[in-house]
């Protein structure tokens, strides 16, 4: 039972349940046009729309809606009118000759959400050169939504250009002659035979022999094979599965033909079978694709042929398309089987949606393209381009390439302008590999940032170069070099250091104004045994204002030196540095 | 003495008395028959009718297809009579009928003793049988071959597969012109062809057999595209699956050479399985060129692999079970009709070529499939009957144990015309002697089959 409407209240502008229908049908379309069918809100919207229509259908039973060039009438009553023809919900559908729409009370969402979405597609034109709105919906046999149609004004083939009046006059001929005389002219029924039975036999049926077609022409009338239920069920069973494998039963019936075909032939097969690729892949149908790559990699000769063959494969938004694909967990694994079989030749089209992807998709991809053996050429662009969200994967990538390919992407990380890409290849760097890197380490000895200089001189360190001990002096001279550097230098120059290093380490402790670094020089001086050392660090152990924290690492490093003078290892030295590898930044 | 009326005054009283006699069906099917409800709105039709029956003969609500007619005439279906429309079908369906007729004035007892059964029908799970039944002046009747309704849906059948025929010739001007093919157009006139087939199957298969002077192209595709529609409809498969099917086997030929040609035949020693296969390939490729569309994958694999043996071929393509329908159906149309200057096989000579041929060259099941459409003497097959009658075959029998007895169509009796029909079912003293070559007796088959 209805509310009872308060008194004085004035009524609503959408009181009358059909005008608010057909209101929320125009709403819902133009949710449509700015959100796209599968949004929320328009998920919201026509779930009202669906909620409007049952209300009205369990009052009125059926809906008919009459459509016209410009408006849809319910029992000869407006109730829409177009005001703009680029935004009309009626006119694509009139053009095509459809009449009127009715709902029936049974309509389940389940019908009319499909429904109302190939109203949607053919009025913003998405349905394709295949179906028209009417075509459309009269294979999908809708049971409680009738939609009567006429012949519509794309009957005529204007489009096409060609002239209708001929093909009109063509089909009342046609329809003339079928239905017209019983007996046929002598020029039908006489033509010269250029072609006998038997050639016509054997050219359809291809095997049949003379005395074949003899017997069977010649034998009495045959029983005919019945058609066994089990014949239905297989026959039934098999067409609907015949749509579903085409793509992958084309592309591997081109490539059947691909090798012997002429040029032009290969030409057009390269075509079609590039067509099936995407065409497929952005219907979701990958998986038909990646077996026909499958059985056509596997059971083909490498060589030129399935070279040229997949190659044709690799359009830039197809290898997009699939790249995206890898996040779809759905659709992932058939996505990176197609990227595993298609031809190296798509990895340069590659770098954007490489890019652009999540880092665990990278990861997965990584695995893939590590088979393509890409360019160290190719990984060095693609890190000069895109630079520090990419060069942990183009590392990982590298790890899995030849060393050549490395040697290219540590060059380009050594020169490049971000910190992080210096840092990754820093990291990099091999001991035995510093002779072919060192003019590009050298300069990162004087970065401004304390991690570079830090990761630059170990790697210096750990190519145990012979210039070490100069290096960390300089570092130690330089005014500009950050603190946490200079203590790194000196417990390097405790390893490394040549005889001077006592008296630099000593002079540190005395006169450098950094208690850290001192702490750091006194500590370094355990590990020196020059004479000196020990005397500085009696001296600056024992004074008597002097800071607590440097005083006790002077007498820690008296306790180390009496303990290795007395043949006792010190129980923790000090880390030269930190291992390359161990230092990942990602 | 009937009242006269001009033809719209006709036409509204149809129109109101489906909305009419719909409405009372619909209040039977779900109220009591002593509600009063029904009775008031049995009492309004029973004087609807009384009025009718001053100007017709008898009140026939039909349905075939999605076409309503009444009295075998086209309802124009205007605001409630749209409605009424969606419902008549659905009432139908669901019983299986395809006629309501009252063929005279009935009073509300009567009336409501054609409720109570039919009521009784649509709350039955399985509502058949109903057609079966009697009713004082009320007649109800399922649409067959043999038992056609008042409407003429052989001529708009025909008229369907002559547009289909006509479009197809467009689309290989098109195809030459290397214009995109009107996919639109083609896929609506297929389902025209489907819609109107439905009941009159035997007569599409016999249209197929239309002779194709010219080596038409458009002929072999429209012929191959109806028996496999035939093929999918008698094997009730789904719409959208019926129209796949159909629409691969519609273009699986479409750019190939028109007829068979002596130039087209195999040198002595040439290998033919590699010259259908060179252009079956050539016809799924310019289809794939002219096809601005996804579905083009399945229809040009169809129309390549049509090509190959059921078997499978020497390079492992095994054809899909679409396309071996498709590989029978064309053989069929091509053993019989293979175009100007060349000497064709009789209808069921064709069909025991592919049976003697199913199983390696062809798949038995779909062999068998075409077989149980169109039987051992196709449709259209032109026969000398054992009392010496020359005749058309019209439909192929109901019952495969008697699939060398069809119904016929005498169009020759005695050396003079004639024109009736004879279920050899029914006629055990009559048998077909002889098939003959229609060519050679210069009749229109088709002509039989719709007159």
């Amino acid at each position: 039972m209805a509310a009872e409407e308060p008194k004085g209240s004035r009524p609503s502008l959408g009181a009358d349940p059909l005008l608010e229908l057909i209101g929320q049908l125009k709403r819902s379309f133009s949710i449509f046009r700015l959100y796209g069918v599968a949004h929320d809100t328009s998920r919201a919207s026509e779930q009202q729309l669906f909620e409007k229509l049952t209300a009205y259908l369990d009052q009125n039973g059926s809906l008919c809606l009459v459509l016209d060039a410009t408006s849809l009438k319910v029992d000869d009553r407006k109730v829409l009118e177009d005001d703009r023809k680029e935004e009309s919900l009626v006119r694509a559908l009139f053009v095509d000759g459809v009449e009127s729409i009715t709902f029936l009370a049974e309509v389940s969402r389940e019908e009319f959400l499909p429904y109302l979405h190939a109203w949607y597609d053919a009025i913003s034109g998405a349905l394709g050169s295949e179906y028209s709105f009417s075509t459309f919906v009269w294979e999908q046999d809708f049971q409680s939504i009738f939609t009567a149609v006429r012949q519509g004004l794309s009957d005529n083939g204007i489009e096409d250009g060609l002239d209708p009046k001929a093909a009109e006059g063509r089909l009342q001929q046609l329809h003339n002659q079928m239905i017209g005389a019983a007996r046929l002219a002598a020029r039908d029924g006489g033509m010269a035979v250029d072609v006998s039975t038997l050639g016509v036999v054997k050219h359809v049926l291809g095997d049949a022999s003379a005395s074949d077609f003899q017997a069977t022409a010649e034998a009495p009338p045959a029983t005919l094979p019945e058609l066994a239920k089990s014949d239905r069920t297989a026959l039934i069973s098999g067409l609907g599965s015949s749509a579903r494998g085409a793509g992958q039963r084309a592309l591997y019936a081109l490539w059947q033909w691909f090798p012997p075909a002429s040029p032009e032939m290969r030409q057009s097969i390269s075509e079609f079978a590039a067509r099936i690729v995407a065409d497929l892949t952005r219907e979701g149908r990958m998986r038909e694709v990646s077996r026909a790559l499958v059985r056509v990699v596997e059971m083909a000769e490498v060589g030129p042929d399935l070279e040229d063959f997949l190659a044709c494969l690799c359009d830039p938004d197809v290898v997009r398309d699939l790249v995206h694909l890898v996040e779809d967990p759905a659709a992932a694994q058939d996505a990176l089987t197609l990227l595993k079989y298609l031809p190296e030749s798509y990895v340069d089209a590659l770098s954007e949606p490489f890019a652009l992807a999540a880092p665990d998709v990278r990861h997965r991809l990584v695995q893939v393209l590590a088979q393509k053996r890409p360019s160290g050429e190719l990984l060095a662009s693609w890190l000069m381009t895109h630079g520090a969200g990419l060069v942990g994967s183009l590392f990982e990538l590298a790890d899995q390439l030849d060393q050549d390919a490395q040697d290219f992407l540590i060059r380009a990380a050594l020169i490049h302008d971000t910190p992080e890409v210096v840092l990754k290849g820093l990291s990099k760097v091999k001991p035995d590999w510093m002779p072919q890197f060192r003019s590009l380490v050298e300069p990162r000895l004087h970065h401004e940032q304390a991690e570079i200089r830090r990761a630059a001189l170990n790697a210096f360190i750990w190519a145990k170069d012979e210039i070490v001990p100069t290096l960390l002096e300089s570092q130690l001279a330089d005014p500009n070099a950050p603190d946490e550097v200079k203590k790194m230098c000196i417990r390097g120059l405790a390893a490394f250091g040549g005889p001077s290093a006592a008296s630099l380490l000593s002079k540190i402790l005395t006169t450098d104004r950094s208690r850290q670094l001192r702490v750091a020089a006194a500590l370094a001086l355990s590990s020196v045994d020059d004479p000196t050392a020990w005397a500085t660090l009696q001296k600056e152990g024992a004074r008597l204002f002097g800071d607590r924290a440097v005083k006790q690492a002077c007498r820690e490093s008296l306790r180390r030196l009496a303990q290795r003078r007395a043949g006792v290892a010190p129980s923790e030295p000090p880390p030269p540095s930190i291992p390359p590898d161990e230092e990942r930044s990602e | 003495m009937k009242r006269v009326e001009t033809n719209q005054q006709r036409e509204a009283r149809g129109s109101d008395f489906l909305v009419q006699f719909i409405r009372l069906l619909r209040v039977a099917g779900v109220h009591d028959l002593d509600n009063s409800a029904v009775d008031q709105v049995t009492k309004e039709v029973v004087r609807v009718i009384e009025d009718d029956f001053t100007v017709f003969n008898a009140l026939a609500i039909q349905v075939a297809g999605d076409q309503v007619y009444f009295n075998g005439e086209f309802i124009k279906l205007k605001g409630a009579a749209f409605e009424a429309a969606g419902q008549a079908r659905r009432i139908y369906q669901r019983l299986s009928i395809n006629e309501i007729n009252i063929s005279n004035v009935v009073d509300a007892a009567t009336l409501k003793d054609f409720l109570r059964q039919f009521q009784r029908a649509m709350q039955s799970a399985t509502p058949t049988g109903f057609a079966q039944l009697k009713f004082t002046n009320i007649q109800v009747r399922a649409l067959d071959e043999h038992h056609r309704i008042g409407i003429d849906q052989r001529v708009a059948l025909a008229r369907s597969y002559a547009q289909l025929v006509v479009i197809l010739q467009e689309s290989v001007l098109l195809l030459d012109r290397k214009k995109p093919l009107p996919l639109q157009r083609i896929r609506r006139a297929t389902q025209a062809l489907a819609q109107t087939a439905e009941g009159n199957r035997s007569l599409l298969a016999g249209l197929t057999r239309y002779e194709n002077h010219e080596g038409d192209p458009a002929f072999h595709a429209a012929a191959v595209g109806a028996l496999a529609m035939l093929m999918g409809l008698e094997l009730k498969i789904g719409r959208k699956a019926l129209m796949a099917l159909s629409l691969s086997a519609v273009f699986h030929h479409i750019a190939e050479p028109r007829g068979i040609s002596s130039a087209a035949l195999v040198p002595e020693g040439g290998d033919s399985e590699e010259l259908r296969q060179n252009e079956a390939l050539s016809t799924a490729l310019a289809l794939a060129r002219s096809t601005p569309s996804v579905e083009v994958v399945e229809r040009a694999s169809i129309a390549f692999e049509a090509a190959q043996p059921a078997a499978g071929d020497r390079k492992g393509i095994i054809p899909s079970m679409a396309a071996r329908c498709v590989s029978v159906a064309c053989a069929f149309d091509r053993l019989i009709l293979p175009g100007p200057g060349a000497a064709g096989v009789r209808p069921d000579q064709a069909m025991r070529l592919l049976v003697e041929h199913s199983g390696t060259r062809f798949d038995k099941k779909a062999v068998r499939l075409l077989a149980s459409i169109v039987g051992v003497y196709p449709v259209g097959s032109l026969v000398r009957l054992s009392g010496g009658q020359i005749a058309v075959v019209v439909s192929a029998p109901r019952d495969p144990n008697l699939a060398s007895r069809p119904t016929v169509r005498v169009v020759e009796e005695k050396g003079a015309e004639a024109s009736y029909l004879i279920e050899l079912e029914r006629e055990p003293n009559l048998a077909i002697v002889e098939a003959l070559d229609a060519k050679q007796e210069r009749l229109n088959v088709t002509h039989f089959l719709l007159a």
